[in-house]
């Protein structure tokens, strides 16, 4: 098994803009990503034939996410051609952000070394872009809980959030057939927000996803560094020569950060369970093999796992095509958060799950996370 | 260290009540959802027969009791199909490409195809749209329903596996199904056309056109939208959330395709439509005998159309028949029983068994979650056993009688519920009326509560020996004396009914769900439901109009496919598949009777040949509805601009750059 420290890099664009995306990646020699559908929302004013109902409504823009996975030098220029690509500068668009992750598996072939440049396009220097720091602030909630707190977070100004589909796994899976009562669709929620506001959006976010209560989710952030930030909250025709969004981003750039728009002065503590003695493990595998090593997880002591079906782009389909066309691009992807302590002891009984091996060939992918609170977990851990 | 560092028990153990209140809230859960969905049809149908029609509902114990039969099933069934049928249809197509190559796929997808006809043989439906068909009037059509069942399913079977085949082959591909529908459509088109053009081929391209539509049952669609999803997965177009989607409409075209290769290679073995004499007569005898399949049937046509001394004439002395004595009625007779079981075993249990051997025996994989597979089977055992016996009881026998009450929206029907019988009447009572042409008419005056009136005097009415006289009072038609009126009530009636046996039907359900899974939720199943069920109505309208004013199909058929592919070429890839594959789900289960229902109301004034192109109607413009809806949501994402930027460097940042 290998170890490879790596920049993930994740996109979320508009599913119009993925085929350029993805046109760029190859161009770029990134050979893989993985692809998940999800929404970015927003708020539109209630058009006039329908006289009843909210002020505004929510409005889903059908998105992807792709994750790509990057030599740590070649962050920014990768950032910054993905980015140009699309054009997610342009609000509405999309988002991306890298984070530092440490990739485990065997014979991962993620890009193509002769074609990569480390070099970002001229433009970026020209321009003084850079990353910036934000927190990825993500709520695992049961399915049909999103758009509350969706709203909540556009009624409030704090970020466009991103919203996708999994499956829990942990004490259901412990039930025998009685498992079957209990909904196991859950609906991920994650915005990007400065880290000056983290604090409060998580405040909102368990107050108003009534976190506190058993059962009821799963909260963590985690730290990337965002190139490019969704801000279209509101789908509105433009009234000025230039709308809200692009004065932000304006100001964002020439005040080199995203400070000046705290919300709070001082990081509040929250009143439910933290912890930063936590790590994030994320399996990646072939269609159905995650379950045996998810139980694998499980039996470790990690308390729970969120299931998502990713989709992966395929190296390159003109090297051998009737290969390609039969091999699956179906992909199963578990995400635990679990304490640092336990860390060896679940990479070992996922490997022993056969992770790495036919016919799961995966890899797992390790990462940072801070607060992880689960005010759930008392004495059953965590549930993401 | 926290806590939660200790491992967790291998199997959780829960207080005997607490998994009482799970099970408690995830059934009552379940159930309502079917509440929701089936209380508009139910109250709908009581409604307008009781306080539009004014016709009381008979059997109202009975019906009530078969309501719930149908919402208890419908619960079971869904839960079963989700359980099992749709989780197995999936993986079969998630495993199969990787293991058997595609040579093996495309055999395992025939198979499945043919065997979910034979599982599920709408035939019955088909049957029953063309039972006022008369085989002088429509020999090759009559053939087709009666003789030549095995035939026309075949066809329809044949259909259906090439489809199937075909489909899965353009998932794997990522092939755009647009070119499938520009080239089926017109091809299926040019042949009804050219169908229409001979006389003995006419009658049985409603018939075509409804197999493709009825061939896709409660099982066969979730289990193909199921496969459909599976192989997308593996082909990974991550773009197209929809790329699944397709078969069903495959399933719904090739079958109307291989039905009217079937018409037209027969029809030159079959006489040309004529009357009843030239059909009996001695001249055409062998070819009459193949249109009825045998002398028997032939006798009993000719018994039931011909005057006794002729049938004795051509067929000698008839063997003496022994009426069969009727039973006591039963609540549940077993027979009706019986054959409901094997309906809903017919329906499960070979899809199943195809898709268990295609995982256990081909691809030599352990089922994951096995129990549940199993208690996910006997789940739509159950609930498609109890869904069908509470459809023949409940819906269709309230539909069937809103059906039979319809015909009072335009003509005067008499109401024997309302009957009194007058005693001490004698013909010196009688009044004498002349009609225009000369005859006479007799009258007899009555005195009720509300005052004396002349009423017309039936003498089969009439027991001379005792001198009573019943008295059976007429009701005028419903919506006033003009015909036409009615006829605008019975179409208002079958849009709504349309509408609302749409919103119940499982297979859109499951489809429904499917899709918000895929989508993440954009394209809301509620969304879908209306948009589909607007357009059921929609067809309804269109497939009863033609019955009642006598519309010819093929301009019908022709108009509303080409809207239908004018706006599909001007939709994006998903909304054309969502759209199209929404033409084989709405005519499932609960559509279907009521389609039935309405029709026997209908097709007594309508004289015509056959009641076809109803389901066809139904189907083609859900697509229409979608494909609207489509562009709808297509002109609200349009506030957010997509336009490709000219420049290397991204637009807002250009105007920083030195």
């Amino acid at each position: 098994m290998n170890r490879l420290e790596v920049s993930k890099i994740t996109c979320i664009a508009d599913v119009r803009l993925v085929a350029r995306i993805e046109a760029e990646a190859d161009r770029m020699g990134l050979r893989e990503s993985y692809s998940e559908r999800g929404k970015q929302v927003a708020l539109q004013a209630r058009p006039f034939w329908q006289p009843f109902g909210r002020r505004f409504l929510l409005m889903d823009a059908p998105s992807d996410l792709i994750r790509f996975y990057v030599p740590r030098a070649h962050e920014l220029a990768a950032m910054a051609r993905l980015a140009a690509a699309a054009d997610l500068f342009l609000p509405g668009r999309g988002s991306i952000f890298a984070e530092d992750v440490v990739l485990a598996g065997d014979g991962l072939q993620l890009w193509n070394e002769q074609r990569l440049d480390a070099a970002p396009p001229p433009w970026v220097a020209e321009t003084r872009l850079a990353p910036a720091p934000y927190e990825q602030i993500f709520c695992i909630l049961p399915r049909g809980r999103g758009d509350e707190l969706a709203r909540t977070f556009l009624d409030m100004g704090l970020g466009v959030p991103i919203v996708s589909y999994g499956e829990g796994m942990g004490m259901r899976d412990r039930l025998g057939l009685l498992r079957i009562v209990i909904p196991q669709e859950k609906e991920i929620l994650w915005v990007l927000v400065p880290p000056g506001d983290a604090d409060f959006v998580v405040d909102v976010a368990i107050r108003k996803g009534n976190l506190r209560e058993p059962g009821n989710g799963f909260i963590g952030r985690i730290p990337v560094r965002a190139l490019a930030v969704n801000s279209r909250m509101h789908l509105a025709r433009r009234r000025h020569v230039a709308t809200m969004e692009q004065v932000i981003s304006t100001l964002d750039q020439l005040r080199g950060s995203t400070d000046w728009r705290r919300m709070t002065s001082a990081a509040r503590p929250t009143d439910a369970r933290r912890s930063d003695e936590r790590i994030r493990f994320t399996l990646v595998c072939e269609e159905g093999a995650a379950a045996a090593c998810v139980h694998a997880a499980l039996d470790a002591g990690a308390g729970g796992a969120t299931l998502s079906r990713l989709s992966r782009r395929a190296p390159d389909p003109r090297e051998n095509e009737e290969e390609v066309a039969m091999a699956s691009h179906a992909r199963e992807c578990c995400d635990l958060v679990v304490p640092r302590a336990l860390s060896e002891t679940l990479e070992e009984a996922v490997a022993r799950a056969g992770l790495f091996e036919e016919p799961a060939n995966g890899f797992m992918e390790i990462g940072p996370i801070r607060d992880a609170i689960s005010a759930a977990g008392e004495s059953k851990g965590e549930k993401p | 260290m926290p806590d939660s560092v200790q491992p967790i028990p291998v199997s959780l153990k829960i207080p005997l009540r607490r998994k009482w209140a799970l099970v408690g809230s995830y059934a009552r859960d379940r159930l309502m959802r079917q509440v929701r969905a089936v209380a508009f049809i139910t109250a709908y149908l009581a409604l307008f027969q009781l306080f539009v029609l004014r016709a009381p509902i008979v059997d109202f114990a009975r019906i009530a009791l078969g309501i719930l039969a149908v919402v208890v099933g419908l619960a079971l069934f869904m839960e079963g199909l989700f359980l099992a049928i749709m989780p197995l249809g999936e993986r079969c197509g998630l495993r199969l490409p990787a293991r058997v190559g595609l040579g093996a796929l495309v055999a395992f997808a025939v198979v499945l195809g043919l065997t979910a006809t034979y599982a599920e043989p709408a035939i019955a439906f088909l049957k029953a749209q063309g039972s006022a068909t008369l085989p002088w009037r429509a020999p090759l059509l009559y053939f087709l329903l009666n003789a030549g069942v095995p035939l026309t399913v075949g066809a329809v079977a044949a259909g259906v596996g090439l489809a199937v085949a075909l489909g899965v082959f353009r998932s794997l591909r990522n092939w755009s199904l647009k070119p499938f529908l520009f080239t089926a459509v017109p091809l299926l088109l040019g042949l009804s056309w050219w169908a229409a053009r001979d006389p003995r081929t006419a009658a049985i391209i409603g018939l075509a056109w409804d197999s493709g539509g009825v061939t896709t049952g409660p099982v066969t669609v979730p289990l193909l939208i199921a496969l459909g999803v599976g192989v997308s997965r593996i082909a990974g177009r991550g773009d197209e959330p929809a790329g699944g989607l397709g078969v069903v409409t495959l399933a719904s075209a090739l079958p109307v395709l291989m039905v009217l290769l079937l018409g037209l290679a027969l029809a030159p073995r079959f006489p040309a439509p004529g009357d009843t004499d030239g059909f009996f007569s001695p001249a055409q005898h062998a070819q009459a005998v193949r249109v009825v399949g045998g002398e028997a049937p032939l006798r009993q046509l000719a018994a039931a159309h011909l005057p006794p001394e002729q049938v004795a004439e051509r067929f000698g002395a008839a063997p003496v028949s022994r009426p069969v004595p009727a039973g006591p009625r039963r609540f549940f007779p077993r027979a009706e029983a019986r054959a409901h079981v094997i309906g809903a075993a017919k329906a499960i249990l070979p899809l199943a068994a195809v898709l268990l051997v295609a995982l256990l025996a081909i691809v030599r994989e352990r089922l994951p979650h096995a129990d549940e597979v199993a208690l996910g089977l006997a789940f739509s055992l159950a609930g498609m056993l109890l869904f069908s016996y509470g459809m023949d009881r409940g819906l269709s026998s309230l539909g069937n009688q809103a059906g039979r009450s319809l015909p009072r929206a335009w003509e005067a029907t008499e109401r024997p519920d309302k009957a009194v019988t007058y005693r001490g009447i004698d013909e010196s009572l009688l009044v004498r009326a002349a009609r225009p042409d000369g005859s006479r008419a007799e009258f007899l005056p009555l005195v009720d509560k509300n005052g004396a009136e002349f009423v017309p005097f039936y003498r089969d009415r009439y027991d001379a020996a005792a001198r009573e006289y019943r008295w059976i009072p007429e009701q005028g038609p419903v919506a006033g004396d003009e015909a036409f009126w009615g006829y605008v009530l019975v179409l208002v009636f079958v849009f709504v009914m349309g509408v609302g046996a749409t919103v119940a039907e499982p297979s859109l359900n499951a489809l429904g769900i499917t899709l918000e899974e895929l989508t993440t939720g954009t394209y809301k199943r509620s969304f879908l439901i209306l948009t589909v069920a607007l357009g059921v109505g929609t067809g309804m309208v269109m497939g009863f109009g033609r019955i009642l004013f006598a519309w010819p199909i093929v301009p019908l058929l022709a108009g509303s496919y080409a809207l239908a592919l004018v706006l599909t070429w001007f939709s994006n890839e998903e909304f054309a598949a969502i759209a199209w594959d929404c033409a084989g789900v709405t005519t499932g289960p609960i559509t279907v009777p009521l389609v039935i229902a309405a029709g026997l109301g209908i097709g007594q004034r309508a004289g015509a040949a056959e009641a076809f192109g109803v389901v066809t109607m139904g189907s083609v413009f859900p697509i229409v509805a979608v494909l609207l809806s489509g562009f709808l949501v297509a002109a609200r994402r349009k506030s957010i601009d997509l336009e490709e930027s000219a420049g290397d460097a991204p637009a807002p940042l250009r105007r920083n750059a030195p």
